[in-house]
């Protein structure tokens, strides 16, 4: 436990100094400093991957910095584990609560090494605290309840009262209203505005701009691993925070191949209409939401992560069932939930999460090339006996037209590199001439190299003819390849832009929720 | 200190992997020397006699390889139904269900010739088994019923339905004991090699280790069971109606156990008794496991452990060693397999720290 003897009304109850962060060589955080005072709720504002949630997890404990300092009531720390950030007065409130669903309450702030003496659980004691802190708070919980019997909104409630139990004097809260109704994000928020006036710390983690207008004092804008702003709240806008988070298009972004207008064919290709779908708790994922495609044309869908693209994408791919709604591939009205009918209707997918729904990660290149095609004619004879000659053909083929390093068709797939992999799902899904690609996030975490090789065949596939949908968060991917824009926000398409008209601030607003 | 950490290796070779059985099989033959050393036996001469009751006269081979036809056929049950994640330890019951089946079916056939009971018999088995396996797999597929939990509790049904008949309408008439009376010499499997009791089970079994390797490697549905056996929700993304590919694993894991029913009662003990089963199903996960779920690999651990089994007996009445050592052999033979099997993916580096 730290001293207290050092504790100064001018020193910062956080500081952080000239952090830097590498992973794999790409700097998440490179020189960030930043500070927090009592009373005060700061805003870490920036783009997915821009490096907030690692400069957090430092702060937290999770990882080690490369270079620079933590200072707490101006003095120096150092954290091995989010334990040792805990004792230092450090909370963090995760978008995912790590809250036990099958204690009560009272138990699951107990958890770890708190409410106990010695061996011994001591219920009355922490129950005493409890109520203490509730009350002190306004906390309206029942501590004997089960926590799967409570609300999103009551269970992020456990979670800061089990920060403050651990006697938290700062609380860092990732991305808190993402989960929430709207009703709850304003109970949430004069629940902070009680913890601040009573004297704790609170960094706020959104891209949200009327959150980060209406409740905070200052912010820290970071793009790409860099401080890029640090702002009174009072003294800024909502459009002034949305450019300096998305940016110009800057010169060290990765260079890509100009986007031409392709032969725009007339009619939609892919027809979406009313899809609406809940999440496992019943939030609402997607709106009522709409969209059109057309052949020879690349769609970007912009957005922040989590804002439905995850769900539309799996009821495209017919892994899930929507509520509501239809889509229509190439005139054909589609089941949900059967996957070999989207295949058979020649939608070419390129799933966001490669390893968990692109790939058999245990089994050869060319069994992944085969996935999806395994009972066409070409590979698999009328008795069910496959044509392993014409497999590895294919294969070899495919890695050949696409570049897929190594060049074994029997090697396994979980041997090769992120570009590799995605080259791989590229091949299987591109060689059926489609006319349709769905590609979600299809250059995350790769290198510059495989990166605009996927870029060029994505093109390739929209001169043909075909209409292309890009789901991603990097907005500058999306500026560079598509010919429209359409801003994905709560579910919805909130706004839509054609290439003759992009307008980087107007898209950086509608991404922050302003429509 | 001196810490150990687990660590990632990178894959092995082919010919590393497949050393594997065999450095398990060394050091348990190593361990088990040390326990016969225990016993107070002389080390040498009881291996000797272990290895001349399993393998020493043509009898005692032929033996060996008798004893090994259950357990390649429960073996492969269950490689093939681990092959696409449908746990099952439910071979056990779906061999009695084979081996009642068939019972029930051969009592009450009238006279055919052989070249049409045999065969009728022999698919009569497979179905049984099959048709009992369905039940954990339609569980699983429709209700999300856990599979390890199922198939293991219907064992236990299993084989107290099997005591209802064996005890009722099956029972040898004026007998007191659950035994069925002897089924008819033309239904019972031929014995092939005149003196022993090598009959056409044997050959069945090495059939199916074939068209079970032949399904796995040239076949869209072993595609698909693999695929769906490694990511059920990728296979469900590549088109695979996953489903469909667990009922007709069940199917066929079923059904090969319920062969391995059929084969016990037609080719042993000629009629159905209460203890037909020694626990040939829960052996199987074992064989299937230290096979690494290859068939080939089912055919050697089940003569492996034919052989143990039948040689720890010789070894006993020679050397006075309890035959448990077989067991022993048997139990220890899975844990050091599991162990190798760690050190396939991961190595241990000491590390040393003040």
């Amino acid at each position: 436990m730290m001293t207290t003897d050092v504790k100064k009304a001018d020193v910062p109850l956080i500081q952080m100094q000239h952090i830097c962060k590498s992973f794999l060589g790409n700097r998440a955080n490179d020189d960030i400093s930043i500070h927090v005072d009592r009373g005060e709720i700061c805003a870490l504002l920036g783009e997915n991957g821009a490096g907030k949630s690692t400069l957090m997890n430092i702060l937290f404990g999770l990882y080690g910095q490369d270079s620079g300092s933590i200072l707490i009531k101006g003095k120096t720390v150092s954290f091995a584990n989010p334990g040792d950030a805990i004792k230092e007065g450090i909370g963090m409130i995760h978008q995912h609560f790590t809250l036990i669903p099958g204690l009560s309450v009272l138990k699951n702030l107990m958890t770890g090494p708190y409410g106990h003496t010695g061996f011994l659980l001591n219920f009355q004691k922490a129950r005493k605290d409890v109520r203490k802190l509730m009350d002190k708070y306004h906390f309206d919980l029942d501590p004997d309840a089960l926590v799967s019997s409570l609300s999103i909104g009551q269970k992020q409630k456990v979670e800061i009262l089990k920060a403050l139990y651990r006697g938290a004097e700062l609380l860092i809260m990732d991305e808190p209203t993402a989960v929430l109704s709207p009703a709850e994000a304003g109970s949430l928020f004069s629940t902070l505005h009680g913890l601040v006036n009573d004297g704790l710390a609170i960094i706020l983690i959104s891209h949200k701009m009327k959150e980060i207008i209406g409740v905070t004092d200052r912010v820290y804008v970071l793009r790409r691993g860099k401080l890029t702003a640090e702002l009174k709240t009072t003294e800024t806008s909502a459009e002034e925070l949305a450019s300096l988070m998305i940016g110009k298009a800057q010169d060290d972004a990765p260079v890509f191949i100009p986007a031409r207008e392709g032969v725009l064919k007339k009619d939609a290709v892919l027809h979406i209409s009313g899809l609406c779908a809940v999440s496992g708790t019943g939030a609402k994922r997607l709106d009522a939401l709409s969209l059109d495609a057309a052949g020879g044309e690349i769609l970007g869908i912009a957005g922040v992560s989590g804002n439905g693209q995850t769900e539309l994408c799996d009821i495209l791919f017919g892994l899930s069932v929507p509520e509501k709604g239809s889509v229509v591939v190439n005139g054909k009205s589609m089941t949900f939930g059967r996957p070999w009918e989207v295949i058979q209707s020649g939608m070419a997918r390129i799933p966001e999460d490669r390893i968990g729904t692109g790939l058999l990660m245990e089994l050869s290149v060319e069994e992944n090339m085969l996935l999806g095609r395994q009972r066409n004619s070409e590979f698999c004879s009328k008795s069910g006996i496959l044509n392993r000659k014409a497999v590895t053909r294919t294969a070899d083929a495919l890695m050949n037209e696409f570049d897929v390093y190594p060049r074994s068709s029997r090697g396994v797939v979980r041997s090769l590199s992120g570009g590799n992999l995605q080259k791989v799902i590229l091949a299987r899904e591109l060689e059926r001439t489609p006319a349709l690609v769905v590609a979600s996030q299809p250059t995350r975490g790769l290198d510059i190299g495989a990166a605009a090789f996927i870029h060029r065949r994505l093109t390739a596939e929209k001169e043909r003819g075909a209409a292309v949908l890009v789901i991603s968060d990097d907005l500058d991917e999306l500026f560079a390849v598509s010919d429209r824009i359409a801003v994905i926000s709560g579910g919805k398409i909130i706004g839509e832009q054609s290439r003759s008209s992009f307008d980087r601030n107007r898209i950086g607003l509608w991404i922050s929720g302003v429509a | 200190m001196i810490h150990f950490d687990i660590v990632k290796r990178k894959p092995m070779e082919p010919w590393q992997a497949a050393l594997l059985p065999v450095i398990a099989i060394a050091v348990t033959l190593l361990i088990s020397a040390g326990l016969i050393g225990i016993a107070g036996a002389d080390i040498n001469e009881a291996f000797a006699s272990l290895v001349m009751g399993a393998f020493g006269t043509k009898f005692n081979f032929f033996e060996t390889c008798i004893g090994a036809v259950p357990l390649v056929f429960t073996g492969l049950s269950v490689a093939f139904a681990f092959r696409a994640k449908f746990w099952n330890i439910g071979a056990e019951g779906q061999f009695l269900a084979g081996a009642l089946g068939v019972s029930a079916v051969a009592l009450a056939l009238p006279p055919v010739p052989s070249f049409v009971g045999i065969p009728l018999l022999i698919i009569t088995g497979f179905v049984c088994g099959g048709l009992f396996a369905l039940i954990p797999a339609l569980l699983k597929t429709k209700l999300k019923v856990d599979d390890v939990v199922s198939t293991l509790l219907l064992n236990y049904i299993m084989y107290h339905i099997m005591g209802i008949f064996l005890f009722g309408p099956l029972q040898m008439p004026g007998s007191s004991w659950p035994v069925t009376k002897n089924f008819a010499d033309r239904l019972v499997f031929p014995v092939l090699i005149p003196r022993t009791r090598f009959h056409l089970g044997v050959l069945l079994a090495l059939a199916a280790v074939a068209v079970l390797w032949v399904i796995q490697k040239y076949t869209v549905l072993g595609y698909e069971t693999r695929a769906v056996g490694v990511n059920e929700r990728v296979a469900f993304f590549g088109g695979v109606k996953t489903w469909k590919v667990t009922i007709i694993t069940a199917l066929i894991a079923g059904g090969l156990a319920g062969l391995g029913g059929a084969n016990e009662v037609l080719g042993i003990q000629h009629r159905l008794i209460l203890d037909i089963s020694p626990g040939y199903g829960y052996t199987g996960v074992v064989v299937a496991m230290l096979a690494q779920l290859n068939p080939l690999g089912v055919l050697a651990t089940s003569f492996f452990f034919s052989a143990v089994g039948n040689g720890a007996s010789t070894m006993s009445r020679i050397c006075h060693v309890p035959a448990y050592i077989s067991g022993v052999i048997q139990g220890l033979s899975l844990i050091i397999m599991l162990v190798c099997l760690l050190f396939r993916d991961y190595s241990i580096k000491v590390r040393r720290s003040l």
